[in-house]
């Protein structure tokens, strides 16, 4: 810092004496003006800690939201391989035996209209012959 | 190290010459304090995040910038109630030269200042402002003549003028002492 030789001494005995008292008195403060300073010093660098820890908690957010998001996708994931597989509407096995029951029912009556056609047919047979 | 602890070192390795800086250049330890202050909080404020090595010009510059300010508001007072003890002159638009009146210290103030007024403090005092400060920022802080320059708002060539009489005015006002 003030430690490089780029400072414009001369270089004569007598200057370079002079440049050395400058520099230690430049160095020399009292003690109550060393404690001041001191707390100047502590009161800015709190600031700037400050808005570093700012900083660092916006820089922090995003991870969580992103944190988040992935917790709730793997709920998601979990929950649709866990729970039941829904069927399709036309493949309700429901549906199918209704249908086939309907189906049943209805050869039923065929067969019923029939064996009432036979009958009343025999009927008009018995009553010709009689 | 953190950008706070950083700050920190770079801060405590200064402050004792910042102060000393402005206390040659005001000659008032509470002012030069509240010189000092400013120049902190400025540098944290709007430079804490450049990289380090540009820390030091940067806080050099806004504390020339600073006693500068000071020296304005001074003359601006004196202008407003110089009248009271004016000898008729007019001070300039440069601040910095306007403040190089070494008869305006008061001795018994500058001995109050830390009860440690040497001769090299009333050498250093003496000097013009501008011939203070460029000696001060290039033996005392090591600054080159170009961060001087920008520091001090001036060219190159001024900080080497300046630089070099205010060697001159040291080397004669304090010639007893090192010869």
């Amino acid at each position: 810092m003030n430690g490089h030789d780029d400072s414009g001494a001369g270089g004569r005995p007598d200057e370079e004496a002079l440049v050395r008292a400058v520099r230690e008195r430049a160095e020399q403060v009292e003690p109550a003006v060393a404690e001041r300073l001191g707390q100047m010093r502590r009161a800015a660098v709190a600031e700037l800690d400050a808005r570093s820890a700012r900083r660092a908690g916006w820089r922090r957010t995003p991870v969580l939201w992103g944190g988040g998001l992935a917790a709730a996708a793997a709920v998601a994931l979990t929950l649709a391989l866990l729970l039941p597989v829904t069927t399709e509407p036309d493949s309700d096995p429901l549906l199918v035996a209704d249908a086939d029951e309907l189906e049943a029912i209805a050869d039923l009556e065929v067969l019923e209209e029939l064996e009432f056609l036979a009958w009343l047919e025999q009927e008009q047979l018995d009553a010709g012959q009689g | 190290m953190s950008d706070a602890a950083d700050m920190n070192a770079f801060l405590a390795g200064v402050e004792k010459r910042a102060f000393n800086m402005a206390r040659f250049a005001v000659r008032n330890t509470e002012d030069a304090l509240d010189i000092v202050q400013d120049t902190m909080l400025t540098l944290v404020r709007r430079y804490g995040d450049k990289p380090r090595d540009e820390w030091q010009p940067l806080f050099y510059r806004i504390l020339q910038s600073r006693i500068a300010d000071h020296h304005r508001r001074s003359t601006l007072h004196r202008r407003w109630f110089g009248w009271l003890t004016s000898d008729g002159t007019e001070a300039g638009d440069d601040a910095l030269a306007d403040a190089a009146d070494p008869g305006i210290a008061d001795p018994s103030e500058r001995a109050a200042l830390d009860g440690t007024v040497t001769a090299l403090d009333r050498a250093l005092e003496a000097l013009p402002a501008r011939q203070q400060q460029s000696f001060l920022l290039r033996t005392v802080e090591g600054l080159s003549v170009a961060d001087t320059a920008a520091a001090m708002g001036c060219s190159e060539g001024s900080v080497k003028t300046h630089h070099s009489r205010a060697l001159a005015a040291l080397r004669e006002q304090l010639q007893d002492h090192w010869t």
